[in-house]
């Protein structure tokens, strides 16, 4: 480095994208203090200025001193020089007098150079906002909104109302305003869209709330936030004091959660005047809206849209019947390819945007054009799903090479989610798929629809964004002025539960709640029965102690309920890891999962199910993370989505933290690193500001579906580093060796859970294929294992005993495409799972006939009297921790958990309790009669002896005395059904009590096993003799055991 | 909240010329945030909004000469900072390459300051 003249001659090389090459070391001017350090993210910009810049330089004479200077003062001779109005400085200098001098006029023109750059960037920011649709209509927006309580603004595509909007209130001084949007992934970019806009000091005023993510300030005064994650403050904060404006955008697309928000606000109006409230909507069905809130002024916004020339192109075809597992045809899109590669020059740019119903057709068109293709070599395929990653979705963003289209196939995520500028042609195929449910059979069925009127001319507008378009439709003008005005909103077709769950904590009555639209009173009703069926609910709108914690849980019912209990019976951990993975998508690489994959992938799986196997998986994988080794490869060679494991682990992290919080249970509280937090924090804002690069699309023609290359790995792996530092931030290590009887509890905790889910196997099976299995629901019948449950190769661990109808499946939902699936499934001992989870539960005399929920009908050899009892103790039990857990009645954690861990041991030896039986559906022509109360003993509320009316002397059988002996105690005498009971319930207890002695005596043994070994294997720390004097006993104890163990007894007086 | 409808500025500095509004967050020599560029006079200073890291534009400073505020497009910086009027009014004080630039901003200001 003798020699200044190298720099010169070898500039430094800018290829390195850390800039950390050896030139970058000369410069010691370059450190953690200066201006450029050397994190900097532009430090390689810099670098490639520096090259330009010193070839310019060196056509230019160096300014001559002294400098002339005229009447104004300013020089004679022109030098850019002049033209810096600063100086950079550095605390450093460099030794080398030249070296430092031209470093620093590099950097000072770099620096100019960009605040050029910048400012160009701001007044162009500023004139796009004035030329948005909306701006013409700020002041009038403002002043409304000042006057009226709520206001509805109406606008469609392109008018900028979700950007501006917002920050006209900011501007106005508005100190805390939040906007909810329909989807996490637009809180995001909008946050970082208005921060931008609005030059705000690094996003301090403007964050983001999303499940599992915020950016905010202690001065955030504008947060864009999810609908689902307001009605979640809202049960804290009824009336929304946190905020003087609510701004509720994308009303139109009728959410749920949106439909609810607008009948909770407009009461919070009534009761809050001062409250300001936005309603922001596309123009469709604005009568709606004017007529749920008659008093609320309307402003309607022009949209800003090119014009679409419109073909309707019908195939025909899709009026036929045609069964909806075939597949469909893709020549009626081949054939507008076609048009278009005939009608439109290769030069003139423009994609094309096909929206197809769903994965099978997106993949079937996709073949035949990538074929297509094979021939013409001027397209790309790009499917377009919500089960693609975000880094797979990213890539319809990027550019095609000149002369080539994208053929981006879609699902109907590209209407309104995503969108993709420079689409020119459309396809409409009219259809989108959509979850129908049907609350008589508790099935939810995938079905395919036409699509409404106004999906179709969104779908239309898309190709209207950038430039004139065109939209073949295909379907005729007939059909279309035949299909529905508006999509069916959610709040007809979905699962009420979660909803009046909520808004019973909010002490609403959904019965009266101001609904925009009433859902079906069918769902209603059997929403409200369910709840009160699963003790959620005390009434029609009172919750009961578990409604209150399920209704706080942003998850179903049935997990919220796995989760509820599983704290309760002391295995919260592992129940995390299920309820995560039944709360996601699956974990399962559709499209990238050959035999190879699924053969390493086999080994993760566990007999009892797809729940145990989820946690399996889950468990390995963090095992994997915690070892440090590569999880993604190791992901990708099982098919596994890594980033859904990530979701888990943050889905497992916020279950634990409201179950804390709502329970009064033990356990650390979470404390975080503050240093990670704002490093990641950091990373994330680094990630946000970074435009996404779009880059030109690599063409391969006929291979381009097939890019599973290296490309997306890197692409990944940014995002990838966030996610792996915030799991180690959160998670604890996992524990891979759960006790047989803790696997047992979460086993019976997850079905406990999924009832009434549960489903028999048809007793025919035993003569057939595996592949032809059927099973029947207690409301529907003949449905099968979904093609993802582990049983489909497991099949014999579904019968491990050769005894067919021994077992009960539980499964999460009734799936319905072409068939009805039973998905996520799980398996259990029938008889004695349903003696403890089914709502009523009867038998006969001698408790050999027993009938469950007048469903399913267990017949026995022997009398299961015992059982019947023990499972009586048990419930009881179980309530009883219940009732503790939620009074918040647990003083000594230590005590309670000895409580649970006794707990799990009498169930899991109960569940597996050597039973022989026969179980078979109660037929529909057995019912009347079966089950009658009059003579019958009570045991609790769920179990009674004598109801089963199967022989004729069962009325007799309540007062009839009959010789028996009792197995327990061995006394033999007459005894009738009630005195038996009652003898049994004592013989029991002090079996158990006897048990209880055992327990307790084989707890020290392995406490004090586990202390001495810990004792021996952490540091080898003295122990000696200890009398206590308080308790009278020996300890071998270290002197800490000792202070501690005196603790102990301070801390409870005897 | 804000009842009254008064509106609460940010800090917003307008150009005299072009009366574009310029969103700025410090006046003075240099920001806190980056201490590194100190400018020679008071200048209207932002925060990069486009940069992660945390760096200092310029977007508007007084005129020496009128000291009426000019942002950077109707400014030039020649050892100080003069607005395009004042470069006009005194051409023949300034080099030539700085004349034919300021003047062609200027005119354009002034023609959509006719059509609107």
């Amino acid at each position: 480095m003798n020699n200044p003249q190298r720099t010169r001659d070898n500039p430094p090389r800018t290829n390195n994208p850390r800039g950390t090459n050896n030139t970058q070391r000369t410069y010691s001017f370059i450190h953690s203090k200066s201006y450029l350090k050397p994190s900097s993210s532009d430090l390689p910009d810099f670098w490639n200025f520096h090259q330009k810049f010193i070839k310019i330089k060196q056509r230019q004479p160096p300014v001559t001193y002294p400098i002339k200077k005229n009447e104004l003062g300013l020089p004679t001779t022109f030098h850019t020089q002049h033209t810096v109005p600063f100086v950079c400085i550095s605390n450093k200098e460099e030794d080398d007098k030249q070296k430092s001098e031209e470093f620093h006029e590099t950097l000072r023109h770099y620096v100019q150079f960009k605040t050029k750059q910048t400012f160009k960037k701001i007044t162009k920011q500023i004139e796009y906002q004035k030329e948005l649709p909306i701006y013409k209509f700020k002041e009038q927006i403002i002043s409304t909104v000042n006057d009226n309580p709520i206001t509805i603004i109406a606008g469609d595509t392109g008018c900028g109302k979700s950007t501006q909007v917002p920050q006209y209130f900011l501007e106005r001084g508005y100190q805390s305003i939040a906007c909810t949007q329909p989807r996490r992934i637009a809180c995001v970019s909008l946050a970082t869209r208005v921060s931008q806009e609005t030059f705000n000091k690094y996003g301090q005023d403007i964050g983001y709330q999303v499940r599992f993510d915020q950016m905010l300030y202690s001065n955030t005064k504008l947060r864009f936030l999810t609908e689902g994650l307001l009605l979640r403050q809202l049960q804290n904060d009824t009336e929304l004091y946190a905020y003087d404006l609510i701004i509720l955008d994308e009303v139109h697309e009728r959410h749920l959660h949106g439909d609810l928000l607008l009948g909770i606000l407009k009461g919070v109006v009534e009761r809050r005047p001062q409250i300001r409230v936005v309603l922001m909507s596309a123009t469709m069905n604005l009568q709606l809206f004017k007529s749920y809130l008659p008093d609320a002024p309307l402003i309607t916004v022009p949209g800003r849209m090119h014009p679409v020339e419109m073909r309707y192109c019908p195939t025909h075809e899709s009026a036929l019947d045609k069964p909806s597992s075939a597949k469909i045809n893709p020549k009626p899109y081949l054939i507008i390819l076609q048009l278009i590669d005939k009608r439109y020059s290769k030069e003139e740019r423009g994609d094309l945007l096909i929206f197809a119903s769903g994965f099978a057709e997106i993949m079937t068109i996709a073949e035949a054009v990538t074929e297509y293709d094979l021939e013409q070599g001027n397209w790309v395929v790009l499917p377009l799903h919500s089960t693609l990653s975000v880094s797979e979705q990213q890539k319809v963003f990027d550019y095609p090479p000149p002369g080539v289209r994208k053929c981006i196939i879609s699902t109907n995520i590209a209407e309104t989610s995503l969108t993709i500028d420079g689409v020119r042609f459309i396809i409409d195929s009219g259809k989108f798929k959509e979850m129908a449910f049907d609350p008589t059979k508790k099935l939810q069925r995938l079905q395919e629809f036409w699509v409404s009127k106004a999906s179709a001319e969104q779908r239309k507008g898309r190709a209207g964004r950038t430039g004139p378009g065109v939209c073949f439709r295909l379907y005729s003008e007939e059909d279309f002025n035949a299909f529905a005005d508006y999509p069916t909103p959610e709040v007809l077709r979905v699962p009420l539960d979660s909803l009046i769950l909520q808004l019973a904590s909010m002490g609403l009555n959904i019965r009266t709640f101001p609904f925009v639209q009433e859902p079906p009173a069918a769902n209603l009703n059997e929403s409200l029965s369910f709840l009160q069926q699963q003790g959620a609910l005390r009434s029609e709108n009172e919750l009961s102690g578990i409604g209150e914690v399920l209704a706080r849980l942003p998850v179903e019912v049935a997990l919220g309920k796995l989760l509820l209990t599983a704290a309760v019976l002391g295995v919260l951990e592992p129940a995390l890891t299920v309820a995560a993975g039944l709360n996601i998508q699956s974990l399962f690489n559709k499209s990238n999962c050959r035999g190879e994959e699924l053969q390493i992938r086999s080994l993760l799986e566990s007999g009892k199910g797809d729940l145990a196997t989820l946690l399996n998986i889950y468990e390995e994988w963090s095992q994997k993370k915690s070892e440090g080794a590569n999880t993604r490869k190791w992901c990708r060679r099982r098919g596994l989505k890594e980033q859904q494991l990530f979701e888990m682990s943050k889905l497992r992290r916020q279950f634990r933290q409201i179950l804390r919080d709502h329970l009064n249970l033990a356990g650390p509280q979470e404390t975080l690193d503050s240093e990670k937090v704002l490093e990641i924090r950091q990373a994330k804002w680094r990630k946000r500001l970074e435009e996404p690069a779009r880059k030109m699309l690599k063409v391969s023609h006929g291979k381009n579906r097939a890019s599973n290359g290296s490309e997306d790995e890197i692409s990944d792996t940014e995002e990838d580093d966030i996610s792996s530092m915030e799991y180690f931030l959160t998670n604890p290590q996992p524990n891979l060796d759960l006790s047989r009887h803790v696997r047992d509890t979460l086993n019976f905790v997850s079905v406990f859970g999924l009832y009434p889910n549960i489903a028999i196997s048809d007793q025919h099976n035993a003569e057939k294929k595996p592949s032809d299995f059927v099973f029947h629901t207690q409301r529907k019948n003949f449905v099968v294992l979904h093609p993802n449950c582990i049983f489909n190769t497991n099949f014999k661990e579904l019968y491990p005993s050769n005894n067919r109808a021994e077992q009960l499946l539980a499964y999460s939902t009734l799936l319905e495409t072409n068939k009805p699936y039973l998905t996520s499934v799980t398996r259990i001992p029938g008889f004695t799972t349903a003696l403890l989870i089914c709502k009523e539960v009867s038998t006969n005399g001698d408790c050999t006939d027993i009938v469950c929920d007048m469903w399913l009908r267990f017949t026995l050899k022997l009398s299961a009297e015992d059982l019947v009892h023990k499972a009586v103790k048990i419930r009881q039990k179980w309530s009883a921790m219940v009732a503790d857990v939620l009074s918040g009645k647990i003083d000594d954690p230590r005590e309670f958990s000895k409580r649970q861990s006794r707990f799990q041991k009498t169930l899991s030896s109960f569940l597996r309790s050597d039973v022989t039986y026969t179980l078979r559906v109660v037929k529909s022509t057995e019912l009347s009669g079966l089950v009658r109360y009059e003579h019958a003993v009570k045991l609790d509320e769920n179990i009674t002896l004598n109801s089963v009316q199967d022989t004729g002397s069962s009325e007799m059988e309540a007062f009839l005395k009959r010789a028996w002996t009792c197995k327990l105690c061995g006394t033999a005498g007459l005894f009738s059904l009630s005195e038996k009971s009652e003898h049994l319930a004592k013989c029991q207890d002090m079996e158990e009590e006897e048990d209880m002695k055992k327990i307790e005596q084989e707890e020290k043994k392995e406490e004090t096993a586990v202390a001495m070994e810990t004792a021996s294997q952490t540091r080898k720390i003295p122990t000696r003799e200890y009398l206590c004097e308080q308790c009278g006993e020996v300890f071998q104890f270290t002197n800490v055991e000792i202070l501690r163990h005196i603790r102990e007894h301070d801390s409870k007086p005897p | 909240m804000n009842d009254g409808g008064q509106e609460v500025r940010r800090d917003l500095v307008v150009c005299q010329i072009c009366q574009i509004n310029l969103p700025y967050d410090f006046y003075g020599k240099k920001a806190p945030y980056c201490p590194g560029v100190i400018y020679f006079d008071d200048t209207y200073l932002l925060r990069d909004p486009y940069s992660p890291e945390p760096r200092v534009v310029a977007v508007a400073g007084p005129c020496d000469l009128c000291s009426s505020i000019a942002c950077l497009d109707c400014s030039v910086f020649y050892t100080k900072r003069f607005c395009g009027k004042c470069i006009l009014e005194n051409s023949d004080g300034f080099p030539s390459q700085i004349v034919v630039g300021i003047k062609d901003k200027l005119q354009q200001v002034m023609r959509h300051q006719a059509e609107t």
